[in-house]
């Protein structure tokens, strides 16, 4: 496919602003990869609730080469198509998985610390305390406490996105609560992302071009120009006086916007394209299995050949009821297997596990959706699938016990060459025989159940001791496939030339159950070798 | 009693003595304690970050994220007894929440859609972090939709320019009389030449409108415009910074009207005539009775002190088999019916006790057989009626709330009663014990909920908080069926008993309760309640969370609400606090 290398200063009002020079970004992505700009490097997210039923969505056996076949008889049977451009990484433990002690981690919320500390590896603030006399945390400490680090989209955007910023999407436009927030750009500060269409697509259409090359002699390229000039002599202005340091912050980081919006553009980035992707703005956001959950999905991918952004997230809603698979329980109440009159009084369910099933097939079939439109358009010696690492994480393991060990975790795409794919590769102890973990208790037997201590005794989950290789090091992974650099310590850094050997601030989610008073420490620094292609 | 009276600041601690009982830490909160999870973004309450603490009963899953406090949520507890005299540190540049950039662009070229939505429902939701890409684009994109709009609709067009765009002097005059309002103050000589610039741009445009439209599209995406900057320093008053007459009038639009000012406002900051709390008090006695610009934000800070952005609220069904009358349409018309009725009772002098007890109904014919009427006296639109005083007390009493807080298939007394203690009466009792959610039905026949519910609750650590707090006054409420039908005979067979002992004001004694409507005086008669209506108000209007400096105005304010006081005086006073008119800068 023939790319349009000509590079634009955009965003004002649909005006081309400026012209041909490389972008920072994309000169340095050039630079690291060593090779040609036209080819991005990205990463993709897809993140659902309240884990899976882990026997089913897992093939057989736990390392080694992934066949359509071995797919077919699981929830991910519609990824069978694409198997030879899958990895399923096995082995690894998420961080921060709740208890009643702080064994495993913190004892705030078994969901808050969960999706706050999965892609922070950094405990959350403020920390679950038991005071005398009492036997909870408090309000606070278990539905508001939030990461004090920033998550993986965000500092992978830092280094990679023409724009800094990841494109968080949540699938159906709810508000996430600190209770499903998996996205924080700073310590303790929840990034909302987008959640209608338009927000997207509105970014997007800045970057068309409709009939050609867009002439810079107009009014509107001038106008476009002169609209930058008055918002940073606004801004000058305001940053003149005196306010706080964050007040100031505010406001360069604002003026920062107003020369990052360069991109490159390539000739697909058009409407025609929108239209090929069926890309609706007013469709309806509610019902995710009703159309939105595509509209967002090839959003996603119109960004990425616009190449507006190389960090894509999408974020699935929390406490969902899957009405249109014919399912009218809630699914975080499936999860501990019991029906909506849970807030007055559960009752075990008939089917349970079905209906899950049927939400983990559904899932999965989303992410194959995904797949397969990326796989549809040439980039490269490949296609755009081919270029990013696609993967689908899951809150929890089994969602009953709230497990963070055996994580459910499948990707798409080599990344440019980077992964091997077409494996099952066991990182936890190479073996074939892993356990898939359990999750076909039917009902649950009480409060217990999340008690990873009470292992062996569980309905559910997998055993604690194995599967425990840390996700900081697939981590590591991703970012160095895309392109993220780290500083001379290991850790990303916006200016470093080293590569990431370091993630979050604990890999023993051990460490966690202090709260963070420990010091950053990382026990098993860099990727996981076995992963690479060349590994 | 609206005259200025000082707030008193009682910096002793009323309450001296909470119970605290074993395993359930009974106390204070303001924050929105009953559920967890997601509101969606569109919800016209419309703020973010508000807390998304809480938990009561809720399960994980759906909860609340934005409540249209404002940005700078973050959740908390505090007493609203201890009063700390003071003035709060504020952000110097707060951005125009959502549902204020709606209003200010009605205010400034009556536009209220953009291809069928709201302005807001293109922008990005509100966050307290730094403007990002999407956001700014989302604003940029708005912007041009809005100028092209104004542009080629007559009317509206004269609201942004009245004379011809070909003459240079026309849009000078355009850009100080336009960006006047735009800005809420004067504009500076700079600033006027950096929009004329517009129009000696190479190449020229091909017409004089498209001049006209480059200034309206510059106005609407300058910080000046986007931001509510407080800046002057100039003038002190009891260690804070006080705010000069354009500030406060920026400060009263917002708080009254979630909007920009209006001509009359605009003139007393430009005349100098808003620097005293008097002067102040004048303005917001007007702003309140104009019912057209008051009444969205009533509506939206009710629906934000009912947390109807909740999940629950938009999106709890009914068995269709049990409950063929409960349809969306119901839903639709009971959410509107609560919006219909606090607009209502606002605006015809009501106080806060009539939120919970007038019988003022808004019914149409898809909620007018769950009430007891006939659907077919009744259309698509809402009729005022008046409901039988004993069964449909305020807006507790109503298929909005009562259908919302309730499974599928059967009442909740467990989320009805918990939203009444801890949402209504401010009373904080810690979340749920680990696995209480999931603790499934106990064995046994019971002929009520009721029983079932006790069993449940009745031993080990759920037995404390259960008997105290959540479940009487859920009971009590057990009148309605799970789509809000009053009912005397339970689904399960049994005869339904209402009466439970309800821990209910201040001294946290417990009070026989035995109808729906003497909860609901307790409720709209209590102090406790007023106290945390007084502080929701406070984050509303402020766009901040309460804290304990505000608690010297929940105080004074709760006294007045013992008297004959209105919810339109309520929010007058709001504006006659030190922390409205001053302010103090964390550095």
């Amino acid at each position: 496919m023939k790319l349009n290398r000509r590079i634009f200063l955009r965003g004002l009002g649909g005006a081309v602003v400026a012209a041909p020079f490389l972008s920072s970004v994309a000169e340095r992505a050039a630079r690291a990869q060593g090779t040609p700009a036209e080819d991005p490097r990205r990463l993709f997210i897809m993140f659902t609730h309240y884990g899976c039923i882990t026997n089913s969505w897992f093939p057989a056996p736990s390392h080694g080469a992934l066949t359509p076949e071995l797919l077919q008889p699981t929830s991910l049977k519609s990824l069978a198509p694409y198997a030879s451009k899958i990895l399923l990484p096995r082995g690894i433990r998420a961080m921060n998985q709740w208890g009643p002690r702080p064994t495993y981690g913190q004892i705030n919320d078994p969901h808050t610390q969960v999706v706050g500390s999965y892609f922070s590896c950094h405990p959350v603030t403020p920390n679950g305390v038991v005071e005398p006399g009492q036997f909870l945390p408090s309000n606070e400490a278990k539905f508001n406490a939030k990461p004090t680090g920033r998550t993986l989209d965000h500092i992978a955007a830092e280094q990679v996105s023409p724009t800094k910023t990841p494109l968080v999407m949540r699938i159906g436009n709810r508000t996430d609560s600190p209770q499903s927030a998996i996205s924080y750009s700073a310590p303790q500060e929840a990034f909302p992302g987008v959640g209608a269409p338009l927000q997207v697509f509105n970014q997007l259409t800045m970057l068309f071009q409709d009939g050609g090359p867009m002439n810079p002699d107009t009014y509107r390229t001038a106008r476009g120009k002169q609209v930058l000039d008055l918002v940073r002599h606004d801004l000058m202005s305001l940053e003149a006086q005196v306010m706080s340091a964050a007040d100031k912050k505010k406001l360069s980081d604002w003026k920062d916007l107003l020369v990052d919006m360069t991109n490159v553009v390539r000739a697909e980035c058009n409407q025609a394209t929108a239209d090929s992707l069926g890309i609706k703005t007013n469709t309806a956001t509610q019902d995710i299995t009703a159309g939105i959950t595509e509209v967002m999905m090839n959003l996603g991918v119109l960004a990425a050949i616009c190449d507006a952004n190389r960090v894509f997230v999408f974020k699935f809603p929390p406490g969902y009821t899957f009405t249109g698979l014919g399912i009218s329980q809630e699914h975080h109440n499936l999860s501990h297997r019991q029906n909506d009159a849970l807030q007055g009084g559960g009752t075990c369910l008939a089917g349970v596990n079905d209906m899950l099933k049927k939400i983990d097939t559904w899932h999965a079939e989303q992410f194959a959706y995904l797949v397969g439109q990326l796989d549809k358009f040439n980039e490269g010696a490949g296609t755009v699938l081919d270029n990013s690492a696609v993967c689908y994480f899951q809150e929890l393991s089994d969602g009953n016990s709230h497990n963070l060990n055996n994580m459910p975790i499948v990707q798409a795409g080599s990344c440019g060459g980077y992964f091997k794919t077409g494996q099952i590769i066991n990182v936890w102890d190479g073996s074939a025989d892993m356990s898939n973990g359990k999750s076909e208790a039917a009902c649950s037997s009480g409060g217990t159940e999340k008690n990873p201590e009470t292992n062996g005794d569980h309905p559910t989950g997998t055993d604690q001791q194995v599967a425990n290789a840390p996700i900081n090091k697939y981590f590591c992974n991703l970012l160095n496939a895309i392109g993220v650099k780290a500083g001379a310590d290991g850790w990303p850094a916006e200016n470093g030339t080293q590569p990431v050997e370091k993630f979050g601030k604990y890999d023993d989610t051990g460490l966690f159950g202090d709260g963070g008073t420990a010091p950053p420490t990382i026990k098993d620094p860099g990727e996981f070798a076995e992963l690479k292609a060349n590994g | 009693m609206r005259n200025l009276r000082r707030l008193s600041c009682l910096s002793a601690t009323i309450l001296t003595s909470i119970s605290i009982l074993a395993g359930c830490s009974g106390g204070l909160s303001d924050a929105d304690d009953l559920g967890t999870g997601a509101t969606t973004g569109d919800d016209g309450g419309g703020g973010p970050g508000g807390p998304g603490a809480g938990g009561t009963g809720a399960g994980n899953g759906p909860g609340s994220g934005g409540d249209g406090t404002g940005p700078d949520g973050s959740g908390g507890t505090i007493d609203p007894t201890v009063c700390v005299p003071g003035v709060p540190a504020t952000s110097q540049i707060p951005r125009l929440l959502n549902r204020q950039y709606d209003q200010a662009v009605k205010e400034l070229v009556d536009v209220t859609t953009i291809g069928g939505t709201k302005p807001s429902e293109h922008l990005v939701p509100d966050a307290s972090g730094a403007i990002e890409v999407y956001t700014w684009t989302a604003y940029l994109n708005t912007a041009d939709e809005i100028a092209k709009q104004v542009m080629s609709d007559p009317a509206k067009k004269a609201k942004f320019i009245s004379c011809s765009p070909a003459e240079a002097s026309c849009l000078e005059t355009t850009i100080r009389t336009f960006g006047r309002k735009a800005f809420r103050r004067p504009l500076r000589d700079d600033e006027v030449a950096e929009f004329m610039k517009f129009n000696s741009l190479t190449p020229p445009p091909a017409s004089a409108d498209e001049v006209a439209e480059a200034i309206l599209y510059g106005f609407l995406v300058s910080p000046s415009f986007l931001l509510l900057p407080e800046l002057d320093v100039s003038a002190q008053e009891n260690g804070a910074t006080k705010l000069n007459h354009h500030e406060v009038a920026v400060r009263l639009a917002s708080a009254l009207w979630g909007s920009i000012p209006d001509d009359e406002l605009s003139k007393a900051a430009d005349d100098g005539l808003l620097g005293t709390k008097e002067q102040i008090l004048q303005q917001a006695q007007r702003m309140v009775q104009d019912k057209e610009r008051a009444a969205p934000l009533v509506v939206a800070f009710h629906r934000s002190y009912f947390d109807m952005g909740h999940e629950r609220w938009r999106s709890q069904r009914h068995d269709p088999e049990l409950f063929p009358e409960y349809t969306e349409d119901t839903r639709a018309a009971s959410h509107a019916e609560i919006e219909a009725l606090v607009t209502d009772i606002a605006f015809n002098g009501g106080k806060f006790s009539d939120i919970f007890l007038s019988n003022v109904g808004f019914v149409n014919k898809h909620t007018a057989a769950i009430y007891g009427l006939n659907p077919a006296d009744f259309t698509d639109e809402l009729t005022r009626v008046d409901l039988d005083p004993e069964q449909r007390p305020g807006v507790l009493s109503r298929i909005g709330f009562l259908a919302s807080h309730a499974a599928s298939t059967r009442t909740s007394p467990i989320l009805r009663g918990a939203f009444v203690t801890s949402q209504m009466m401010g009373i904080s009792f810690g979340p749920p014990a680990p696995g209480a959610e999931q603790t499934p039905d106990p064995m046994g026949d019971f002929s009520t909920m009721r029983e079932l519910i006790e069993a449940k609750t009745g031993s080990g650590p759920c037995a404390d908080c259960h008997g105290t707090y959540v479940n009487p006054p859920g009971f009590v409420l057990e009148r309605y069926d799970a789509i809000g039908k009053w009912q005397t005979k339970d689904r399960m067979g049994g005869d339904i008993n209402a009466t439970a002992m309800v821990t209910i004001d201040q001294d946290l004694t417990k009070k026989e309760i035995s109808s729906p409507r003497q909860l609901m005086e307790e409720i709209g008669l209590g102090q406790r309640a007023q106290w945390q209506y007084i502080q929701k108000w406070i984050s509303f209007v402020y766009g901040r969370l309460a804290n304990e400096n505000d608690n010297c105005a929940v105080l004074d304010l709760g006294m007045k609400m013992q008297e004959n006081y209105t919810i339109l005086d309520l929010l007058t006073d709001l504006t006659q606090t030190d922390s409205f008119r001053t302010r103090k800068t964390s550095l």
